[in-house]
């Protein structure tokens, strides 16, 4: 038998096994009805945020009183140019929250060896720390165990939905935290791999190519190298996807000369502007060739 | 209740679509992630995406928009599995444990084992090729990438399973 026809029983054996549950339909149907996206008009929607914004604040305030402290919550403070918001608005996943509703933390692992830094004693700094390297305006950030919400800011000012999402790491060598890589829905880099998945260290090549899915308004994508080291931008360009809210491939090269660690940044766009832009980014380290440089010779004649 | 596409033909209802996709969609689904659950939820996912969202879908073209989300979503929850046991004690999931019923790991599950380590596009590409059966041009269509892509990553992935194959047999 063939490697193919292995592999074709293999996956059919497999596939046998798998039956969707006797209720999926009925869920599935209910799931469609219940998240049937009900227009509001605008004018409507002002008030209903306002509104809304307001029992938040009412039923916060009961909670905290009602609870006492009950508020060791993940919500760190904003971008600098912005307010938090509340922290009785922390969400947190159903997973993280045992039997008395106490947060479980879970300790982060080793990120055994591939630091890209920067590397902060807990995984709030370290996420702050790796947003204002990359230069990325957000309005605030949620840890979870070893995950980092990034919540965009909104034209309005208030805050937005999740953009993208910082795997926290531990950096046992330096006894602190560091982000791993930055994930988002919008954007998707399939190339280079994150650190966990290489079966190399160190890149040696010029030429790096950087590919996956994502959308953009009009298309675009922004792709960036910037130094782990102090957040120097190395390199700029952008690149083609999906039409704003349509997932498709995008497919670019970036350059990296001589040696060093960086970060490679692909950032959607909404369109609009001061909002956060989902964006994801992966760390490299390199040993590649210097870039070749241009000596001016003057004679005296 | 049949929706009116912009073409003017009807759009299929729920039932219809659940009728044709679902299950296949489901088994796909679950090559990429640990569980029934978390299976039926991608497919969940898509088949929302498609009936509440603002597509316009080309009549007929239902089911590889859905084997799309699918794929898409699948790939993602690999990724973030991946990110998950990099961190953290492997747990066995549904493509390595070995066959209910207590029988001990068999050929198909090393070939699956094989499968789940090479890297997603591969492995999506040898799935789509030998459990779906799609041609060159419909995986292509499916992952958005060229022809002459989804031929390389094919050898490349089969070269590889082949090698992971080897070295476990070898001592």
């Amino acid at each position: 038998m063939t490697l193919e026809d292995q592999l074709r029983t293999a996956l059919q054996h497999k596939a046998n096994g798998i039956e969707p549950s006797a209720d999926s339909y009925v869920k599935l149907s209910a799931r469609i009805s219940a998240e049937k996206p009900h227009p509001i008009r605008l004018v409507d929607r002002a008030r209903f945020l306002a509104a809304a914004a307001a029992v938040v604040a009412v039923l916060g305030g009961i909670g905290l009183y009602v609870a006492g402290q009950d508020e060791d919550g993940a919500v760190i403070a904003g971008s600098p140019t912005t307010v938090p918001i509340d922290e009785t608005t922390t969400s947190e996943p159903d997973d993280a929250t045992t039997d008395n509703g106490a947060t479980a933390v879970i300790e982060a692992p080793d990120l055994q060896g591939f630091i890209a830094g920067p590397v902060r004693p807990t995984r709030e700094e370290a996420a702050i720390a790796f947003l204002d390297l990359l230069g990325i305006g957000y309005y605030d950030v949620t840890v979870v165990d070893n995950r980092a919400e990034v919540r965009s800011s909104t034209e309005d000012g208030s805050a937005g939905s999740v953009v993208s999402a910082l795997q926290l790491a531990r950096v046992e060598s330096q006894n602190g935290y560091a982000v791993a890589e930055a994930t988002s829905d919008s954007v998707v880099i399939d190339s280079p791999v994150p650190p966990q998945d290489r079966t190399y260290d160190i890149l040696t090549n010029n030429e790096i190519p950087v590919s996956g899915e994502g959308t953009g308004f009009e298309a675009a994508l922004g792709v960036e190298v910037v130094s782990a080291i102090d957040g120097t931008v190395l390199e700029r360009t952008g690149t083609s996807a999906g039409n704003f809210g349509e997932l498709a491939p995008f497919d670019t090269t970036v350059h990296l000369y001589g040696k060093g660690r960086a970060w490679i940044v692909v950032r959607s766009s909404g369109g609009a502007d001061n909002v956060t832009e989902p964006f994801a980014a992966v760390p490299v380290s390199y040993d590649a060739p210097r870039h070749p440089t241009i000596y001016t010779v003057f004679r005296h004649s | 209740m049949d929706e009116r596409t912009e073409t003017g033909q009807a759009a299929p209802t729920l039932a219809v679509l659940y009728e044709r996709h679902y299950r296949s969609l489901v088994k796909l689904a679950a090559f990429y992630v640990d569980d029934r659950d978390s299976a039926e939820e991608i497919v969940q996912d898509a088949f929302v995406k498609l009936l509440n969202g603002n597509y316009k879908i080309v009549p007929g073209k239902e089911g590889p928009y859905l084997r799309t989300m699918v794929v898409n979503n699948g790939r993602s929850a690999l990724r973030k599995r991946r990110v998950r046991r990099a961190f953290k004690p492997e747990s066995p999931g549904l493509i390595a444990a070995a066959e209910e019923g207590g029988v001990a790991a068999t050929e198909h599950d090393r070939m699956l084992e094989a499968l789940r380590r090479l890297p997603e596009r591969q492995a999506s590409v040898l799935v789509l090729r030998y459990y779906e059966d799609l041609s060159e041009e419909d995986i292509a269509a499916t992952l958005g990438i060229a022809r002459g892509s989804v031929k390389s990553h094919a050898h490349r992935g089969l070269a590889k399973l082949a090698e992971i194959l080897g070295e476990e047999e070898s001592p």
